[in-house]
């Protein structure tokens, strides 16, 4: 067993916040006392709250512990590309003054040689984590409880014999113990957590109960550490509260680019893909605007999803502020997975149309990108009809016609120049009636002409050349 | 002493990137299929990889005429070309008939005003065209530029079909062509060519 333990240090603020709310601190309230979990602007975590408000004109905010555990589920997902299985651990503070802990881990013995190695593994768990705008705490060891404990020191220990020496030269402090309980066994002089070890657990378990040898034997490996592993839900739905409302789309690119990456690090534990979502914002005013996002083939890239969404966001308006973002999908299809060629360029050319395709959809519209096909249809308009890009359209085969076709027509003053005998006549059903013929305009250029049989009147219908 | 430039000679020439003045620029060009034109034009075509200009009084007068022979030629290679902003519906029935291969056509009508622009330069750079002809009306030094090296970016030709009032603006594209009509003929003036020479008519027969 070697497990990697991720150690969200900030997730009380980075859960709630990605950087708009300048002097935000978390707090936490234990009775009628409040103290600073967290806070962006240097305030020594643990201070109580009077203290840190005679220091700094902080806005404090109350801690928000599903949005740390919806958070914390995340990471968990994230943590299935690494190894599996995994778990997490929220413990709220001891005592005033306490920190929250925040914890995934990942069994990555397995994993080390897909990987080629601890160092390549944590480079690789550095690149994924950057994305996810979290600061991260990352330790490895033997045993769970150890790792945590290695993720707060940043130590890397691959036996449980490492793990115990290194354990050994530890303060008692680091335990995460109830404080009377510390106090006591530094009372009796026990300072380091060797001094534990040393001691026999019956000994130990009659003077301070049945925690601490428990705890000692499951931090060194002595006893197993059964835990429920993490399990993806069937669907993806996530929420995200943006403190103060941001009201352009630019500003809403930051916390939607972090609900992608979170969306595709899903997608990755559940081994699927995604070809559409809905991106839903909560206004200030209580409306809400939805905003489907459809693509053209399952992916489960976050560039992708960035990609498309940005574009998306530069067609919507935001009337008023948004103070909460949703994220949903729950349709999910096996993404093409590209096999890699080494003569892979027309693959990789119609990837790359595939991708602008959708780029120019999702900014102009659907209709706004199209492909001119022919239709067996006699009537001017008719015969030519927008289709999918890139689809086919019928056989059909005309006279000469005009390379523009005036979207509406144009009507005339005078009777213009017919070309003699390029005359055109068909028994247009109702209600469209013309003569169509080719006529030539003073300067030379030639234009597609009809007169509307009933009125008599002439109109311009298409441009030659 | 006396020895060394002679021995620095050849070296000199072997470098990349010195320009000599008796040889002409070689330009990599595609016919536009009108051989007598093609004569005028450096390279003997529209430049690959760089930018023209087409300015035209108003749309009908000879300008898609002017680029269908070679629009039909890159479709029927393979190539797709896409066609941006057009001031009118690109008639399919006309296409086909210029050999077109209508489903390698690709038509982008964007909305509003500011974006031709930014379509054009999409498809230029994402370097899946073989060619992108699009209508633009305004277009800065800045906004052109950006296109050119789209262009260079992307391995495509783009062809700007813009209005007379843009003969008096500066231009980075590697081609200007300028289209009238002279005694009921199509007539097309060379205003700048990057490599070759300027103020040649072509009259369309």
């Amino acid at each position: 067993m070697l497990w990697l333990c991720l150690r969200p240090t900030r997730l009380c603020l980075e859960a709630v916040d990605a950087g708009q709310v300048p002097d935000l601190a978390i707090i936490e309230r234990r009775g009628p006392r409040s103290w600073v979990i967290d806070s962006r602007c240097g305030i020594e975590p643990g201070t109580d709250l009077g203290a840190a408000m005679a220091l700094h004109p902080i806005r404090p905010l109350a801690r928000r512990p599903e949005a740390e555990q919806e958070s914390l589920r995340q990471l968990a997902y994230l943590a299935y590309s690494l190894g599996s299985p995994v778990h997490l651990a929220t413990k709220a503070p001891v005592a005033f003054g306490g920190s929250v802990f925040h914890a995934v881990w990942v069994e990555a013995s397995a994993s080390l040689r897909l990987f080629g190695g601890l160092r390549e593994l944590l480079t690789a768990t550095q690149a994924l984590l950057e994305r996810l705008g979290l600061t991260m705490a990352l330790g490895t060891a033997p045993t769970i409880e150890g790792a945590a404990l290695a993720a707060d020191h940043g130590q890397h220990l691959r036996t449980r014999e490492a793990l115990r020496q290194w354990l050994a030269r530890r303060p008692i402090g680091v335990l995460r113990m109830r404080p009377d309980l510390l106090a006591k066994l530094d009372g009796c002089g026990l300072h380091w957590i060797g001094d534990l070890l040393a001691l026999p657990a019956g000994s130990l378990r009659r003077r301070f109960g049945a925690e601490l040898p428990d705890l000692l034997a499951r931090l060194t490996g002595e006893i197993a550490d059964p835990r429920e592993p993490v399990v993806p839900p069937d669907r993806f739905e996530r929420r995200f509260e943006l403190l103060g409302g941001v009201d352009s789309t630019d500003g809403l690119l930051i916390p939607v680019r972090r609900l992608l990456v979170e969306l595709a690090h899903y997608l990755r534990a559940r081994d699927t893909g995604a070809a559409a979502f809905e991106l839903a914002f909560l206004h200030e005013n209580k409306t809400r605007t939805s905003v489907p996002i459809a693509l053209m083939a399952p992916t489960r890239s976050a560039n992708h999803f960035l990609l498309i969404t940005r574009e998306r966001l530069a067609r919507t308006t935001i009337t008023s502020p948004v103070v909460e973002l949703f994220l949903r999908a729950d349709r999910f299809d096996a993404p093409d997975t590209a096999q890699l060629d080494l003569f892979d360029t027309v693959h990789q050319h119609e990837r790359d149309w595939a991708t602008l395709l959708e780029r120019l959809t999702a900014r102009l519209g659907k209709d706004a990108v199209w492909t001119p096909g022919l239709v067996a249809d006699h009537r001017p308009e008719q015969a030519c009809a927008p289709l999918t890009p890139g689809t086919k359209g019928v056989k059909a085969s005309f006279p000469p016609r005009p390379v523009w076709l005036l979207r509406k027509p144009r009507p005339l003053s005078r009777t213009p120049r017919l070309l003699a005998h390029e005359r055109l006549q068909g028994g247009w059903w109702s209600p469209v009636d013309r003569d169509y013929a080719i006529a030539q305009a003073r300067d030379g250029t030639r234009q597609w002409v009809y007169q509307d049989r009933e009125s008599g009147q002439w109109f311009l219908h298409g441009l030659w050349e | 002493m006396s020895s060394a430039p002679s021995a620095a000679a050849p070296r000199l020439d072997q470098i990349p990137g010195i320009w000599r003045g008796q040889r002409a620029l070689r330009v990599q060009a595609m016919p536009t299929g009108h051989a007598d034109l093609d004569r005028l034009l450096p390279g003997g075509g529209l430049p690959c990889n760089a930018l023209t200009e087409i300015l035209h009084p108003r749309p009908g007068v000879g300008e898609m005429g002017l680029i269908l022979p070679m629009l039909g030629h890159l479709t029927q290679a393979g190539s797709r070309v896409g066609l941006i902003a057009p001031p009118h519906v690109p008639y399919a029935p006309a296409l086909a008939r210029a050999s077109v291969v209508l489903p390698r056509l690709v038509v982008v009508d964007p909305p509003a005003s500011g974006e031709p622009l930014w379509c054009v330069e999409q498809m230029l750079r994402a370097g899946v065209f073989g060619a992108i002809v699009g209508w633009i009306r305004e277009a800065d030094m800045h906004a052109l530029r950006r296109l050119q090296l789209a262009a260079v970016t992307g391995h495509t030709i783009g062809v700007l079909m813009r209005p007379m009032a843009a003969e008096l603006q500066p231009s980075p594209a590697a081609l200007r062509l300028k289209l009238t009509r002279v005694e009921q003929r199509l007539d097309v003036e060379v205003l700048k060519a990057r490599g070759g020479r300027i103020g040649d008519h072509w009259q369309a027969a």
